[in-house]
């Protein structure tokens, strides 16, 4: 077995047959929270291991070995949401007309409707100490929102790919991304506020 | 801290009127929260939300919410190594095998 991390700081990588033992799991973590189904990550990772087989000569050791592998996964990942985006409708904006927050005409048009109101957060630092928790939530959260929102909003803010590139990956024009990743945020937002800081928790 | 009320209706025509239409409203500026993080917004823009946020304790506590997740997935995203942003799973042993085999068949 060669280091825990496999963050070694050689340049060379371990033997590809400690690979599964030292870094299945983190992949397979990594990977699961952003393809939604347990086959589709396992694939994932399986093509990751492969590939990286493929590509060992080329490995300079600038990084960590789990940082190199974490970088083939990733390019796995958006091939994947490259391929879904074919069959995904990016324009369909039915959704948000039922889910609007905001009050639509009067005097107060375009202010917050009293049920859509955020309520303040109770969490502080010492509650990141919980941050596996988090990922569960998150992961639920983004499992809740239509594909075409799931997708650009992992690219973006859990990625953190630049919102050119995932114009290019997804072909969406950057004015349907930004309504896009605004209505994700919007989601999550209300989803964690949910499921994540009050019901669930005040029931324990 | 502070506790401000939301805006009421009045105060948020009047401030409307005084900015000459500047002012944007709870809708607008959830919107630009969001365009925030990924452009640099005009300044009559951020000016905007700055006056509306003093007057309006729900769009204070969506701004500051979305930047919470926004900073807690920046700092876990920064490095893999030190800090895993996943889930906490093992793969079956079947499923390890599996790899174990693929590996080992395409290692020639």
């Amino acid at each position: 077995m060669s280091e825990e991390n496999g963050a070694s700081k050689s340049e060379k990588l371990s033997n590809p047959q400690t690979w599964v033992d030292v870094h299945g799991d983190f992949l397979f973590g990594y990977a699961i929270l952003r393809l939604k189904d347990t086959s589709t990550a396992e694939d994932a990772v399986q093509e990751t291991f492969l590939a990286a087989l493929n590509a060992r000569d080329s490995f300079r050791g600038q990084s960590g070995e789990r940082t190199w592998l974490v970088s083939i996964l990733k390019n796995k990942i958006i091939d994947h949401f490259r391929r879904l985006s074919r069959e995904v409708d990016f324009h369909n904006n039915d959704i948000d007309v039922i889910d609007d927050d905001f009050i639509a005409s009067g005097p107060r048009a375009g202010t917050w409707k009293a049920g859509q109101r955020p309520s303040e957060w109770v969490v502080d630092a010492a509650d990141l100490a919980e941050q596996k928790e988090f990922w569960e939530y998150l992961r639920k959260c983004i499992d809740r929102m239509p594909p075409h929102i799931g997708m650009v909003f992992i690219l973006r803010d859990i990625e953190n790919m630049k919102n050119e590139d995932i114009c290019n990956v997804l072909t969406v024009q950057p004015t349907n991304l930004r309504v896009i990743l605004h209505r994700a945020r919007k989601r999550l937002r209300r989803c964690l506020e949910k499921i994540w800081l009050n019901t669930e928790r005040s029931e324990r | 801290m502070k506790k401000r009320p939301g805006m009421s209706a009045k105060a948020m025509l009047m401030m409307s009127k005084a900015m000459g239409g500047f002012m944007p409203t709870c809708r607008e500026v959830s919107q630009l929260t969001s365009r925030e993080f990924d452009e640099k917004l005009l300044f009559r823009q951020r000016l905007g939300i700055r006056l509306h946020l003093i007057f309006c304790k729900w769009c204070r506590l969506y701004r500051n919410q979305l930047q919470f997740i926004d900073n807690f997935l920046r700092r876990y995203s920064a490095d893999v190594e030190k800090a895993p942003i996943g889930i906490e799973i093992s793969l079956s042993d079947e499923t390890r095998d599996r790899f174990k085999r693929a590996i080992k068949d395409n290692s020639k």
